[in-house]
């Protein structure tokens, strides 16, 4: 009999987090045998992260609520506790500052000693493939090296239980299959893994899995992804150039001599591997930065002399971090503040805004806080926010983050209305269906510099480019395009 | 190439890695009680010759460490204090009896005294400081008590964090239209503005933190109790610590 890995048993597993009416988790059963993976899959808010914080104990321990049922987690060995490990789904989320003082904490708490530790440390840097970070201070690195950084500190203590709430979302393809081979290789040497994620394209098949919708387990009748059918418009003038745009950090990375033009009525995705240069490209197109060298102009000015409160009449910019764009206490008022900000009367704009949360399905939430909504409905206000000021560009970065299907396709239908209007999209994003269903064309960064530039239709049929580009997963996700 | 960093902060801890080798080397807690010493014995000396041997001393060691550089640049922060001090304390003391011109000689010896004291503390102080990074030393609070520690980490790496936040929310509102210009008013109210989500978003955050804390195994009870190494060079650190102020106390009272 193995060591190593947890048994789980839970009946009845259900959850109502303090001051909600509706539970988060209801009646939920299931069992995890040592050795074995298995899949939470769901829509948002199907109560996915809930029932991983149930088995990491964060629930009731840390959050409180009324938690229902019988749930055991217990080791094969008598007398013996098993050791959890979580990555938590947001990885802006960290302890310390340095990534050294990240990986060494749960090391030092499960009884590393002070002399294995540092030995420790980089072994886990480089399972995940960031050898070298241990220096480096959290809040410098990008995304999906933070994401990295959590994976390694879970892995680190060589868990027993190993849980991974959404931890592909800030990763490029490739590294998505990086960390699954190692969750997959966890599993393979004893550990009970359980994996959260609402892409059930990363689920392989044949694999055990829960499907949950609404907090209760259901089976899987989600349709096959729809064959996307790309709308070639008529373009019109350049409404964004960037012209040998070069921008380079104090410590390293940016983007060296790129070219991207967007047309009215065009759509063109950005795309590359972490760290590639795609932020700080994108962050060009309001100001946010200024090149080196080259030149940036919106819709045929040069916007040198400009500030970005004047840009932001004609550009509008979803950041990647919806959490970064939210700041307002009622999610119309936070949707409408663009206007306000230009000027427009209050009234006038929260019309114009419900009108926006009417488009993209959210009007329901037009009195809500939006720091208590969940992160895919936060995700559309921000969204709402940039489209409400009507800009001649779109910049989205990321737009698909946190959101499932049926809401990508909420957020890529309201993209298509603004193209026939003769808004020109770039759009940065790691998901290739996405762009598939909305570019007309595609840049590829790697490393800071492009390295491709043409029709989405062939790029995204070309692997060898996106293979070079860390773009390709071992399934292949992109659509064929008609 | 461009100065700004990623939000404008440095990537790497200082003095964290490489590892520390020769003096640098030394444990924080041995250098920690050096640094009181020397605290003490610059507040004991009362005569300026033994206060400029000490400080000549230090500046010795600065240059060993290779730090006399910054060192010297921290004497600017107490340089435009110091020399009012001597000014005023020239002109105006009252014990004086000597004058070149309205200076007056002992007025002028007392300001130098605390002159060079007040440069005698700077530099002790600094000198702990710039040969240790602020990581070694919240570290070596953490194993004085594990969950003083703790607490000092967590807030230490909430500060840039909250900073790089509001970096992040000044953009995003600049990105959907605020005006950051215009009168004072108009600057406060922009930033008042910022200042609330940062805020909230700090609490948001700590709740995370919270969990983190306890899916990374915080209070499992099987940390490693630290284990404090006697080495040669320790003992020789607390014994230069204790003559050091043992030196100033006799020069004081031989000086009397």
């Amino acid at each position: 009999m193995s060591s190593r890995g947890a048994r789980i048993s839970a009946k009845g597993l259900g959850f109502t987090y303090l001051g909600d009416r509706s539970p988060a988790l209801s009646d939920v059963s299931f069992e995890a045998e040592v050795g074995t993976e298995t899949w939470i899959t769901g829509p948002n808010a199907a109560g996915k992260s809930t029932l991983l914080a149930v088995l990491a104990g964060v629930i009731p321990t840390v959050v409180e609520g009324k938690l229902q049922g019988t749930i055991e987690v217990g080791s094969p060995l008598e007398g013996s506790a098993p050791v959890p490990a979580m990555v938590m789904q947001d990885a802006g989320i960290y302890l310390f500052r340095t990534v050294f003082d990240e990986i060494a904490f749960p090391l030092e708490n499960r009884g590393v000693s002070t002399e294995d530790l540092e030995t420790a440390v980089r072994a886990a840097l480089a399972v995940v493939g960031i050898a070298g970070l241990e220096g480096r201070l959290l809040h410098t690195l990008s995304g999906g090296e933070r994401q990295k950084v959590a994976v390694a500190a879970a892995l680190a203590v060589d868990p027993d239980l190993l849980l991974l709430d959404e931890p592909f979302e800030q990763l490029d393809p490739a590294s998505v299959d990086e960390v699954l081979t190692l969750a997959t290789g966890c599993a393979a040497d004893g550990a009970t893994v359980l994996i959260a994620t609402r892409e059930a394209d990363h689920v392989p098949d044949g694999a055990r899995r829960i499907h949950l919708v609404a907090g209760v387990r259901t089976e899987d009748e989600a349709q096959a992804a729809p064959a996307y059918v790309h709308v070639a418009r008529p373009m019109g003038d350049a409404v964004l150039e960037m012209r040998s745009v070069t921008h380079r950090f104090g410590t390293g990375g940016g983007v060296d001599e790129v070219d991207l033009v967007v047309h009215a009525g065009e759509s063109v995705a950005l795309l590359g591997p972490n760290g590639a240069g795609k932020t700080t490209l994108m962050r060009h197109a309001i100001g946010l930065l200024r090149p080196d060298a080259g030149s940036v102009r919106v819709l045929g000015e040069d916007i040198g002399p400009r500030r970005v409160w004047e840009l932001a009449r004609h550009v509008g910019l979803l950041f990647q971090n919806p959490d970064d764009q939210v700041f307002n206490r009622v999610v119309d008022v936070e949707v409408a503040w663009s206007l306000i900000a230009q000027g427009m009367s209050r009234t006038a704009a929260i019309e114009r805004a419900r009108a926006v949360m009417v488009e993209l399905g959210i009007e329901g939430l037009a009195q809500e806080n939006p720091h208590e909504i969940t992160a895919s409905q936060r995700q559309l206000v921000a969204f709402a926010s940039v489209l409400v000021a009507d800009p001649r560009v779109i910049v989205l970065d990321e737009p698909t983050k946190a959101l499932d299907a049926t809401a990508a396709e909420t957020v890529a239908a309201a993209v298509d209305r603004r193209l026939d209007e003769g808004a020109g999209v770039l759009l940065v994003t790691h998901d290739l269906r996405f762009a598939a269903r909305l570019a007309d064309r595609c840049v590829v960064l790697a490393d800071g510099s492009a390295i491709a530039d043409g029709p989405a239709g062939e790029l995204l049929a070309d692997e060898d480019l996106l293979r070079r580009a860390r773009l390709l997963t071992r399934a292949r996700p992109a659509e064929s395009r008609s | 190439m461009s100065t700004d960093t990623a939000g404008g902060l440095p990537a790497f801890e200082p003095g964290a890695f490489p590892h520390p080798v020769g003096l640098l080397a030394l444990p924080v807690g041995p250098r920690m009680f050096l640094t009181c010493c020397g605290v003490l014995a610059v507040a004991l000396s009362a005569s300026i010759s033994v206060l400029v041997v000490q400080l000549a001393a230090l500046l010795m060691v600065a240059i060993a460490l290779r730090i006399l550089t910054p060192l010297l640049k921290t004497w600017r922060t107490v340089g435009w204090v110091s020399a009012s001090i001597v000014v005023i304390y020239a002109w105006a003391y009252p014990g004086s009896t000597d004058y070149v011109w309205v200076f007056g000689v002992q007025g002028f010896l007392s300001g130098l005294l605390i002159v060079v004291r007040l440069l005698g503390f700077v530099t002790v102080l600094y000198l702990m400081l710039l040969s240790t990074g602020p990581l070694a030393i919240v570290r070596w609070v953490g194993d004085v008590n594990d969950d003083l520690g703790i607490m000092v980490s967590l807030t230490l790496s909430v500060v840039p964090v909250m900073k790089q936040q509001m970096e992040t929310t000044i953009q995003a509102q600049q990105a959907r239209g605020l005006e950051m210009g215009g009168n004072l008013v108009r600057k406060l109210r922009a930033y008042l503005a910022v200042m609330i989500p940062v805020v909230v978003k700090s609490l948001v955050r700590a709740y995370g933190m919270a969990a983190l804390l306890h899916v990374r195994g915080y209070g499992s009870g099987r940390r490693d109790k630290p284990v404090f190494r006697v080495t040669a060079a320790v003992v020789t650190c607390y014994a230069l610590g204790v003559l050091w102020v043992a030196a100033s106390t006799v020069a004081r009272l031989a000086l009397r």
